[in-house]
């Protein structure tokens, strides 16, 4: 009789342990898809996953996973979704660290700037990560490199022996970028100035000849002592063309710092080996 | 004894060896909850997949219904309209029916011959309901006339009725500009177009700038100032000549406008109420 009870107890027993490896039979899928880059079926087969494991014990791991095929395939909300989950079923501190620092990265990659620092200050103050501080300077650092802060990016990597290429990349940035306010101080003295400063001959030119033309045309009004006749010119053609002449630089300023901040980032995309966001 | 305990073992290992057959996780019935927790998780797309590799397994009314709603959801609206379609005369056909009618409303098309040809069909009174209701909103999109307007109080309550009756009004006379007409006001008086089409700041701009260039134009060839002349009379052409383009331009924008205000006006409306929805899409999902 005690003998069939233990036969009994083993049946139950080997009945528990094939769920089991059901589930690591699923979560090896799971991994294997991801590896081919299958992220649409990964993300199901993990939720399959996620929905059979009762005792939530792959909770972290599904999560994670779910978050980072969603980040793979550039839906960047709901990788934070399913990594703030991942979050709340961490084990130890490690994993913790590190799915706050995946939140971090996507946060930076969505130019969330704000979000990410105050996330960044928040691992700083936390004492369990004092000793990760490098790290979170690591990631200020590629923070302020998204925010368009190139200066103060290379700051923050200024200190960390891995990251003296980017140092060098983001004083490069710098030093390549176009001063908005100088372009639109040449202009104001110079019409058209700010405009060949940043590289449009044609219409710093053109703006130089119209601002030239109108301005001619109401000082003329005004020594013929017409002076309504030199209002009417001076604030509808001249003024509406020397505004136009600031604007111009200004935004071809922008431009041309936009073209040059995207060039960087899609270098540092593709040829970049450390860790990026 | 010993034959005893060996039956006992194949006894035990047998039904677990059953059940780890019918237990693995792409069993039919745990499919099936997989993808009713996807579709509750409002991961339509997932879900669909999931209720359809189902129905090619084992092809069934309830899962095509199933991937209809998903689509649905999806706003698939001619996917929807499809499946739904193929369904009007199954198990689920009532519900199927209204939804195709739905999705039909949804996709802009004209309903009104299906609506005729589904009339009578509905023994359920909360779907035969739904199905006047829709057939009634669609009315009322296609302009509804004077003579249909009193089922409107027999289909719908309280306040609703006073407020679909006002749409019928718009829906049957638009408020519209007539965009000939602002521009041949403002060819007579600079702006006046603008301000025929509510656009009261631009039409007394264009008022403002146009006189006074003209002003200036004339007044400088009384002067003998023949350059400036010219300068004023090019800015004076170009902004008459922009303003009556303008005023026709402007009322084109407005009757679009207003057309629109009023289409998204009466489609939150319908949402706000959910009136065409039968009550398995929301209950189904805690």
């Amino acid at each position: 009789m005690k003998s069939r009870w233990l036969l009994f107890i083993l049946v139950i027993f080997f009945q528990q342990g094939f769920a089991q490896i059901q589930l690591e039979e699923q979560l090896a899928f799971v991994e294997s898809l991801f590896a081919q880059e299958k992220y649409f079926d990964a993300i199901t087969e993990a939720k399959r996953l996620s929905f059979f494991d009762s005792s939530n014990q792959y909770s972290y791991k599904v999560n994670s996973l779910i978050a980072e095929s969603y980040k793979s395939g550039n839906k960047l909300s709901e990788a934070v979704n399913y990594f703030t989950r991942a979050e709340r079923e961490s084990r130890n501190p490690e994993e913790l660290f590190s799915t706050k620092i995946k939140i971090i990265k996507i946060n930076i990659l969505r130019r969330a700037f704000y979000l990410a620092d105050h996330q960044l200050v928040e691992l700083e103050r936390d004492t369990r990560f004092i000793a990760d501080s490098s790290s979170l300077r690591y990631w200020r650092g590629w923070n302020y490199l998204f925010h368009d802060d190139w200066q103060q990016a290379a700051d923050e990597f200024s200190g960390i022996d891995s990251a003296a290429a980017l140092k060098n990349i983001c004083e490069e940035v710098q030093k390549r970028k176009y001063s908005v306010s100088f372009a639109k101080g040449i202009s104001a003295v110079l019409p058209g100035a700010g405009q060949i400063y940043t590289g449009n001959y044609l219409s710093g030119i053109l703006s130089l000849g119209w601002n030239i033309l109108f301005g001619y045309l109401t000082v003329q009004a005004f020594s013929a002592e017409r002076v309504f006749d030199g209002m009417a010119v001076g604030t509808m053609l001249w003024l509406r063309f020397y505004d136009g002449n600031l604007s111009n630089a200004e935004k071809f300023a922008v431009e041309k710092n936009e073209i040059i901040n995207n060039e960087t980032l899609n270098f540092l995309q593709k040829n970049y080996q450390g860790l990026k966001p | 004894m010993m034959q005893k305990t060996i039956f006992f073992v194949l006894l035990s290992i047998f039904p677990s060896l059953l059940f780890s057959q019918a237990s693995g996780l792409f069993a039919p019935e745990k499919r099936k909850a997989f993808a009713d927790y996807l579709f509750c998780e409002k991961d339509y797309l997932r879900a669909s997949e999931e209720y359809e590799a189902l129905n090619n397994l084992n092809k069934n009314d309830s899962l095509s219904y199933s991937i209809g709603l998903c689509f649905l959801k999806m706003n698939e609206y001619g996917k929807a309209e499809d499946v739904f379609y193929q369904l009007r005369n199954s198990t689920l056909g009532e519900e199927s029916r209204l939804l195709y009618l739905k999705t039909s409303f949804l996709l802009n098309n004209n309903i009104e011959e299906k609506t005729d040809s589904f009339s009578n069909q509905f023994g359920n009174k909360d779907l035969e309901t739904s199905f006047r209701r829709l057939d009634l909103a669609a009315q009322i999109k296609a302009g509804m006339s004077q003579a249909s307007l009193h089922s409107l109080d027999t289909n719908f309550e309280g306040t609703d009725v006073q407020l679909l009756r006002s749409f019928a009004e718009n829906f049957s006379h638009p408020n519209r500009k007539s965009p000939f007409a602002a521009a041949l006001f403002s060819a007579v008086l600079p702006g006046a177009g603008k301000i025929y089409t509510k656009n009261y700041g631009d039409g007394i701009t264009s008022l403002i700038v146009t006189s006074l260039f003209s002003f200036l134009w004339y007044d400088n060839f009384r002067a003998g100032h023949p350059t400036r002349a010219w300068i004023f009379a090019g800015l004076t052409g170009f902004f008459y000549w922009g303003n009556v383009y303008g005023s026709y331009i402007s009322a084109r924008n407005y009757n679009l406008e207003k057309a629109e205000e009023l289409n998204n006006e009466f489609d939150s409306f319908l949402n706000s109420k959910n009136y065409f929805v039968p009550k398995k899409i929301e209950g189904s999902c805690k």
